[in-house]
């Protein structure tokens, strides 16, 4: 009895990273892809370690949900408690903010939360390609290509300059 | 050996006939470990390993996501059959060691599928997901080692988790602070179970020293709070939420505090210690209280004199000792606080220099007189001046 339950102790852990990488390889495979535009977190310090630190550049057109906008606040900004609608006509979504049932309900080809988008990101760069990376985001347009699945998960899928992938 | 040395030193002083000494030779042989066998594969297994990881670190940009991944499951189940295999062979030392192992490689390996698909999670989120996966695991371990790096890692999750949660508001952040002792109150808790002390001792060991250690130092930092309230007014009441939670749980342990203590005589002075952590750790807070030095001084030597009384009912020399050195040091500073303009004087100097000089002596003197008192059966006329006096 005791040694089985050693064996299911072992066995747990496998079956949890196993649950992990299933469940990304799932949201890659099954999501919708799209090219968001991004900049540099922050432009003294793009790269952190072995990650380029971005944010995404996402203008939604006049929406239904979000703070109005203000003298600090422009018309075009983010709020955290809404969701995005993505829609066509390319991979290069044209967006609207609106509350998350809307978003859900609208006929949007694909929505995502605001606040997964909101502040800073990372990408994993191979040692090395940091100074060539820091050039290459502040001179080129860069851009992620992301997958998003129905229930607005997004995954990151690779970065894109000029509409090209650019491969490690 | 140095054992033989010792033996051959102890039989010519006489505490030890020749039968025992032959007794005590045999039974060392009899549970002699190949330690330089140990030594050479662990050496090996070394070298092996570190040639591996150059291998793969020279490659590893070139190396797809896909086959780190699988190389990175396949080491998983290598180490997951290791130590059902060392457990099966009873080889305790080798199955502790690889769940160890185990346990930090499963977070690397969150940290590795993070990479490969660029997951953009909060530490919190991975850190909860190592815990989940790997409880059932570490309790299947019996040592000391695996007990504190499992209640360490627990306690840094919750810490990480509390931290992301007070981001925001005032009322969030006064909120989790107030949760922090729960952090150190619950495993302690578990501690007092009769079944958990007899099925993993070592862990309850590990489990409880963590614990009290953390507790001890968390109310003695408490006490400065009499001397300037760290806190705004704003959100304090939020804080009611973790006391009523601390208080709840002291509660439990009140009851249960025959079994946090290895004497019936310990018992009153652990119920003490319990209520005055409770009430230093949220009391001086709530309140707001602040310039109140004297309280704040008395606070600690309360703490200190409560923590000494329940080592000495309990005969824990070495907590006796701590307690005693801490309630010597905090008087001298009481004494630097109060007088301390006079230290500029000769008088201040001489006087302050006579009082370190008392309490040093007094304090040996005392531990002289307890490590007799606490000697077990047997030892109790052991020489004051003997291997423990200082």
């Amino acid at each position: 009895m005791k040694d089985r339950l050693l064996v299911v102790a072992v066995v747990v852990p496998l079956l949890g990273l196993l649950a992990l990488i299933g469940r990304a390889e799932f949201n890659l495979q099954d999501g919708r892809p799209w090219l968001l535009p991004i900049r540099g977190y922050d432009p003294r310090d793009l790269i952190s370690g072995h990650y380029l630190r971005f944010t995404y550049d996402l203008h939604p057109q006049p929406s239904t949900c979000g703070a109005p906008p203000g003298d600090f606040a422009p018309a075009d900004a983010l709020d955290a408690s809404c969701c995005l609608c993505l829609q066509p006509p390319s991979e290069w979504p044209e967006i609207r903010q609106l509350t998350c049932e809307e978003a859900a309900s609208a006929g949007c080809m694909s929505w995502i939360r605001s606040a997964d988008v909101i502040g800073e990101q990372r990408y994993f760069i191979p040692e090395g390609r940091g100074a060539e990376l820091e050039q290459a985001i502040r001179e080129r347009n860069a851009a992620m290509r992301v997958r998003v699945t129905d229930d607005g998960t997004l995954a990151i899928e690779q970065l894109y300059f000029d509409g090209e992938p650019w491969t490690p | 050996m140095l054992h033989d040395h010792k033996l051959d030193e102890w039989r010519a002083k006489g505490l030890l006939d020749a039968d025992a000494v032959a007794r005590i030779r045999a039974y060392e042989e009899s549970h002699r470990r190949p330690v330089l066998l140990y030594v050479v594969g662990g050496l090996g297994a070394l070298t092996v390993t570190l040639g591996v990881v150059a291998i793969i670190a020279s490659n590893w940009e070139a190396i797809p996501g896909g086959v780190k991944l699988a190389i990175d499951l396949a080491l998983a189940a290598a180490l997951a059959y290791g130590i059902v295999a060392s457990h099966r062979r009873g080889i305790a030392w080798l199955r502790e060691t690889l769940i160890a192992l185990y346990f930090g490689y499963v977070l690397a390996s969150i940290g590795l599928i993070s990479q490969v698909y660029h997951l953009g999670g909060a530490t919190w989120q991975a850190l909860l997901a190592w815990s989940a996966l790997c409880a059932l695991l570490l309790t299947r371990a019996h040592s000391r080692g695996v007990a504190t790096a499992w209640l360490l890692s627990l306690q840094t999750t919750y810490l990480v988790c509390l931290t992301a949660f007070a981001e925001g508001t005032r009322d969030a952040e006064m909120l989790a602070l107030g949760l922090v002792p729960l952090g150190v109150l619950v495993p302690l808790a578990a501690t007092a179970s009769e079944r958990l002390q007899r099925a993993r001792p070592r862990m309850v060991a590990a489990f409880r020293g963590i614990a009290w250690t953390e507790l001890a130092w968390m109310a003695s930092i408490a006490t400065f709070a009499f001397y300037e309230d760290p806190m705004r007014n704003e959100g304090r009441g939020a804080l009611v939420v973790g006391l009523a939670l601390s208080a709840a749980l002291t509660g439990f342990l009140l009851v249960r505090a025959r079994r946090l203590v290895a004497r019936e005589a310990a018992a009153k002075p652990m119920v003490i210690l319990l209520g005055v952590v409770l009430f230093l750790l949220y009391v001086p807070l709530l309140l707001g209280l602040g310039d109140l030095n004297l309280l704040g001084a008395l606070a600690f030597l309360g703490l200190w004199g409560t923590v000494a009384w329940l080592a000495h009912t309990n005969h824990d020399a070495r907590l006796l000792n701590t307690a005693t050195a801490l309630l010597a040091l905090r008087l001298l500073i009481i004494y630097f606080e109060v007088f301390g303009s006079l230290l500029s004087t000769g008088i201040g100097l001489i006087s302050g220099g006579l009082l370190t000089l008392g309490l040093a002596w007094l304090w040996s003197r005392k531990r002289r007189e307890f490590a007799a008192e606490l000697a077990p059966e047997g030892h109790a006329s052991a020489p004051a001046g003997g291997e423990n006096a200082p």
